[in-house]
């Protein structure tokens, strides 16, 4: 199982790494293509360690050089559709949720020698909670695509220093939202108590 | 409390924003949908407040090295449903984990009760602590988790590994008037002959040696030798400067098993033993006969480890001042430094008879580096200096050189039965 997790991570790392050496096409200057391809295959080898040696922080590079040349040569140089861009990202958050599951739970699982009931129901806790990233991952693309219309729309100001300050602002509210203690939690339990 | 998963994502998050307002493109600010609603659906599974009694109970609380030992942990959730709890139990490194694992995930239901086993063998003497238990509920994204530390400890003392020496005759050399196991060439009330003479009157009839008496034509009597008990003194060198090797297989812990093997042996045929431990600090055990003071000499060992830097000179005045002077002197030493060599030799001076058994710190090391020709050619260097200082000793005392991969009672064979002559 955790060979498996770990197989898993590298594959998705290198698959992910497909998109942006496709997106490099659109650097027509040679010299500039040439350091950005070095670059992602830095990144992409980094990545590969990473997954190997079971440390997410490690794929943070990856995840950064894949998502500028990835996402960023998409939206503004090949002009990607918006729902490939979106399976793109949510790849790349599959990518860390998966290393991190092979950090959580793959040393305890590679640990077992035996199969035994407590082996079994470690491997059942963590097969459930990659079925669960999974399903929550594909509930994030599912609903990020229905919600696509309402990023058609072409209103309010184009002033660029409105524009920085919404962008600080809402960048401000997620941190605060980071560091706040989850109330949200407490709410779902209430409700939970309350409907049993 | 929240995952670095998550800083990650609202990193992530926060550039793609920065970036869709500095451009004004809307399609990028969807980009930031799918992280968010990620987080938020992480939001609702987020794992509950832990309310988890435990207990661990071992199946003993004194062992040997080498002996398995059982725990079993007892979890009862008071709580709600958890999903993901990861349990790890603090086990020290030297208790190796032969059967299960301190380390699980499992799923518990409220009111749950739950028992996870697992077997270690220690591989190292001493008094372990087992425990603060960890517990940790993951949520099923990776993105928060619940940790309690909960201080449930328990001791374990772990004696040291004993050699089988019964065959092996390690007695003290000179004894005291009590009576014992220990021929003492005197004689006296004893089960072994030791000479003839005429019939005495007052003498018992069951000793007349009826043959001798028919050959002579006179009665005479059969004369025994005496038994009595001695003294022996056991000196281990546990300096810093006389560690060699791994903790489980260190020159020390080789000598912790010979001290405590020679004093069960010299304990079982009747005589006082006692004990002086230099390490970090001087301890010694006064010396008193039975199988009580084989668990004090046990106990004195159990919590010997290497260290310290006194002078070895420090055990010849503790000797000379509080041991009986007719007992027989024991050392268990490495033989590493040319103080333990004048100690020996000072010891000789005072009148004690002294017998050195020596765990070989050649041997030790290499079996740490196996076939490589120049720790051969240094194993053979130094094989040469340590023959040369063991037969400078030999001078003084009887000297044991053990090989650990032979057996004690092998290398003890060699000890002469007999004191030296001054």
């Amino acid at each position: 199982m955790d060979r498996a997790l770990r197989f898993a991570s590298v594959v998705a790392v290198i698959l992910l790494g497909i998109p942006p050496a496709l997106e490099l096409r659109a650097v027509a200057q040679p010299t500039q293509h040439a350091l950005a391809a070095a670059i992602l295959v830095l990144a992409e080898a980094a990545g590969i360690y990473a997954a190997i040696r079971r440390t997410p922080l490690g794929l943070r590079a990856t995840t950064a050089a894949y998502g500028a040349f990835g996402i960023g040569l998409g939206l503004f140089a090949s002009d990607r559709s918006i729902a490939y861009l979106l399976a793109y990202v949510v790849g790349l958050i599959g990518m860390n949720v998966l290393a991190y599951h092979a950090r959580a739970f793959g040393p305890v699982l590679a640990a077992f020698t035996d199969e035994d009931l407590v082996s079994r129901r470690a491997r059942a806790v963590a097969v459930r909670s990659l079925a669960v990233s999974g399903g929550a991952l594909a509930a994030a693309y599912g609903a990020s695509l229905a919600l696509l219309p309402v990023f058609t729309i072409d209103v309010g100001s184009t002033d660029p220093v409105v524009a920085l300050l919404t962008a600080i602002l809402l960048i401000g509210t997620m941190l605060l939202l980071a560091l706040l203690p989850e109330t949200s939690v407490r709410f779902f339990d209430r409700v939970r108590a309350h409907l049993r | 409390m929240k995952t670095s998963l998550v800083a990650g994502l609202l990193g992530g998050a926060a550039i793609l924003l920065a970036v869709a307002f500095l451009a004004r493109s809307w399609r990028s600010v969807a980009l930031v949908v799918p992280i968010l609603l990620y987080l938020a659906v992480g939001a609702t599974l987020s794992p509950p407040k832990l309310r988890v009694a435990v207990v661990r109970t071992l199946s003993r609380d004194r062992c040997a090295v080498g002996q398995e030992v059982e725990v079993r942990l007892r979890l009862m959730n008071d709580g709600d449903r958890v999903a993901a709890l990861e349990v790890f139990d603090n086990l020290a490194e030297t208790l190796q984990v032969v059967k299960g694992r301190p380390h699980v995930f499992v799923e518990l239901r409220p009111r749950e009760v739950l028992e996870i086993a697992y077997s270690f063998v220690p591989s190292v003497k001493g008094e372990y602590a087992i425990g603060p238990l960890l517990l940790r509920a993951r949520d099923p994204l990776g993105l928060h988790y619940e940790e309690e530390r909960i201080e449930v400890e328990s001791r374990l003392v772990v004696a040291p590994r004993m050699e089988d020496v019964r065959k092996v005759r390690v007695v003290p050399r000179r004894v005291r008037s009590l009576m014992g196991q220990v021929r003492s060439r005197q004689i006296g009330l004893g089960l072994e002959f030791f000479s003839l003479r005429d019939y005495a009157p007052g003498d018992e009839i069951r000793h007349v040696n009826w043959k001798a008496t028919a050959r002579r034509d006179t009665l005479v009597t059969n004369e025994y030798e005496a038994e009595r008990s001695g003294d022996a003194i056991l000196i281990l060198d546990a300096r810093g400067e006389s560690e060699v090797g791994p903790v489980a297989r260190s020159t020390t812990e080789l000598g912790v098993t010979a001290t405590v093997s020679l004093a069960a042996k010299i304990l079982e045929t009747r005589n006082r033993v006692g004990l002086i431990v230099q390490r970090d600090v001087l301890d010694w055990v006064y010396p008193g006969y039975g199988r009580k003071q084989l668990y004090r000499i046990v106990d004195a060992l159990v919590h010997v480890r290497a260290g310290g830097e006194w002078p070895f000179e420090q055990v010849t005045w503790v000797l000379a001042r509080f041991f009986p002077p007719d007992a027989q002197v024991i050392i268990v030493s490495p033989l590493l430094d040319r103080m333990a060599l004048d100690v020996i030799a000072n010891l000789r001076g005072h009148g004690f008879d002294v017998l050195v058994v020596s765990p070989s710190p050649l041997e030790v090391e290499r079996a740490m580096y196996g076939q490589d020709p120049y720790a051969q050619l240094a194993y053979r260097v130094l094989r040469m200096e340590r023959d040369a200082t063991i037969q400078q000793l030999r001078s003084y005392a009887d000297v044991v050189d053990w090989d650990p991969k032979e057996p004690l009672a092998v290398a003890l064979k060699a000890v002469r039965p007999y004191p030296r002559r001054r």
